[in-house]
């Protein structure tokens, strides 16, 4: 049953369509909070996703599957959460030192990965490679500020278009735009290192 | 991929540390129930377990926190304040228009009780109605009558208690017709020498007992008549039983009036004015108002009638509610009649002014019923107002 209709299900009253719904999208829903929140945050992760469910449950009734899927909805409900819980904890916006470089490959998109590697296989060290790169790009997202790195993870996460990043956002186009460029060249510079590996023939 | 998607990254975010990363089991459990809760209907409370005390159920029947228990509580709590605060506060009783009558009287020092005839019946039928209210009254007249020390009220050896009338009626039967009981009335009251010597000196005896009924009707000081020569009075007591006032006082005899009954006005002043009192407070005072709206007088003088109005006549006009103001006594007065003047606005007969030569009765239109006052005047008064009547015709 897709997304829509279980939350439709639950929204008449149907626990159990609800527990599919949770049990569906609970990693990334979880992994998105916890990565918008940032390492210093992460103990407050499962009090701002427990929020965020909160939030859905009690918005079922006004739940309409127009237009936006319900991930989109959904993910737009923790991305408020996590929003309100940085700012009431007053954690300063990190504009983190993503290294001297300035990310000017922004206009050079590297999109050979999907080719380069054969993810269907992934070697040892493939995997351990990506596991280090992605535990630094961790720890660059902590360094961005909180809402360039919610433009990126909501665009590379849950797939969200830039039109429909401004509109969750509630943002103009180029602002969303802006916020997602700044946050690719900074997260670019500071994974320059795996980038740079990767690039490297084999 | 655009330039705003970065597949390495993306990959990157796939493989981090955190990619299987899930919730705490307990966030997760409390997740689970709390959604299940907000679908979960309402489930009735058990009001009517065999557990639940009747005032738990009441409490769940009356819909819980729903109802309005702030109000009723704040209303409770309002009503206990302002009780608490009137408790000692008199509760304001309306007093009616004869409240203040009673006391009023008394300081009608000059006013003697007159001896109206009852020469209508209608007139008469005032007194006679009002004259059961007075009775009460005799009893404690004869304590306040020996509280005031009146020179002129020098205790005589007639003045006993009610319960002695009876006996002094009989002796005053004897001395109905005598005018002796002039004088000593005067030795009472000075102040209303005068009136009373004078109003004693006319009366005819054949009108002995017409007088008597008149001033045992419109006065309750009794206990003070005893003072009065007790001439007279033996009628008026035998009469008594026939009379509304007999019944009414059945331990009282009737006040000992002498025949010359304007003798009453020579009694001293406290008495009349307690007993005046006393009868006043059941009667109802004489309305003067007509002499503030009348438009036209009908005089009757000499044989002849005329008609006047107020302006242009000051004099006559102050002069007629000075004798008007003597009529106290509800009653109809007694000898003839010189002068009648009658008060006008346009068809309407507002009252009738009748002045004798030392007389008074002014007789107004209450309730539909014809209301008489009647009074002594002095004959000087009288005097002058026949000679403004003439002056104005």
């Amino acid at each position: 049953m897709p997304d829509d209709q279980l939350m439709l299900a639950y929204a008449r009253g149907d626990a159990a369509a609800f527990d599919a719904l949770y049990a569906r999208h609970e990693g990334a829903l979880f992994r998105f909070v916890r990565r918008l929140l940032g390492a210093p945050m992460a103990a407050q992760a499962d009090e701002v996703f427990q929020d965020t469910w909160m939030r859905i449950v009690s918005a079922r009734e006004g739940f309409a599957p127009q237009g936006a899927s319900w991930r989109t909805w959904a993910f737009t409900i923790a991305h408020n959460a996590a929003m309100d819980r940085l700012r009431t904890s007053g954690r300063e916006v990190s504009l983190g030192v993503m290294g001297d470089e300035s990310g000017d490959d922004a206009s050079d998109p590297m999109d050979w990965l999907q080719g380069a590697l054969d993810m269907s296989h992934p070697s040892t060290e493939d995997v351990a490679f990506w596991r280090a790169a992605g535990q630094q790009l961790l720890q660059c997202l902590d360094e961005l500020p909180d809402t360039q790195r919610a433009a990126f993870l909501l665009h590379h996460e849950d797939g969200a278009s830039v039109e429909d990043l401004a509109q969750r956002l509630g943002l103009a186009f180029e602002t969303a735009k802006s916020r997602l460029r700044y946050a690719l060249q900074k997260l670019r510079g500071c994974m320059r290192r795996y980038l740079d590996v990767m690039e490297q023939p084999a | 991929m655009t330039e705003l998607r970065d597949a390495r990254l993306k990959e990157a975010l796939a493989h981090a540390p955190d990619a299987h990363m899930t919730p705490d089991a307990r966030t997760r459990a409390a997740i689970r129930a709390m959604a299940g809760r907000a679908v979960a209907p309402a489930a009735p409370r058990p009001v009517r377990s065999a557990g639940a005390l009747w005032w738990q159920r009441l409490w769940h029947a009356a819909g819980n926190s729903r109802g309005p228990w702030g109000a009723a509580l704040a209303t409770v709590v309002l009503a206990t304040l302002v009780t608490v605060l009137w408790r000692d506060e008199e509760i304001p009783v309306a007093r009616t228009a004869d409240a203040p009558m009673a006391t009023v009287p008394a300081a009608r020092s000059a006013q003697p009780p007159s001896v109206a005839v009852p020469s209508t019946d209608a007139p008469a039928a005032v007194p006679r109605t009002a004259a059961p209210a007075p009775a009460p009254a005799l009893k404690p007249a004869p304590v306040e009558k020996a509280a005031q020390p009146e020179p002129a009220h020098a205790p005589r050896p007639e003045e006993s208690p009610p319960q002695t009338y009876a006996k002094k009626a009989e002796s005053e039967a004897r001395d109905k017709a005598a005018p002796a009981p002039v004088p000593a009335p005067v030795q009472q009251a000075p102040t209303q020498e005068a009136q009373g010597t004078v109003m004693a000196d006319v009366q005819p005896p054949k009108r002995e007992d017409e007088r008597r009924r008149s001033a045992e009707r419109s006065r309750s000081d009794s206990a003070v008549a005893s003072a009065a020569p007790p001439v007279g009075s033996s009628a008026p007591a035998a009469a008594a039983p026939a009379l509304p006032v007999a019944p009414v006082a059945p331990g009282v005899a009737p006040p000992a009036r002498p025949p010359v009954a304007f003798a009453v006005p020579a009694r001293p002043v406290a008495p009349a004015e307690a007993g005046a009192a006393a009868a006043r407070a059941s009667v109802p005072a004489p309305d003067l108002s007509a002499f503030d709206i009348w438009a036209q007088a009908r005089i009757s003088l000499d044989g002849r009638v005329s008609v006047i109005s107020p302006g242009g006549h000051g004099a006559l006009v102050a002069q007629l509610r000075t004798v008007a103001n003597q009529a106290r006594v509800a009653g109809a007065m007694a000898g003839p009649i010189v002068v009648r003047i009658e008060l006008l606005r346009g068809d309407e007969l507002l009252g009738t002014l009748a002045v004798g030569e030392a007389s008074v009765q002014w007789t107004s239109r209450r309730g539909g019923t014809d209301v008489s006052f009647s009074g002594v005047v002095p004959a000087q008064q009288v005097a002058q107002l026949l000679e403004e009547v003439r002056r104005a015709r």
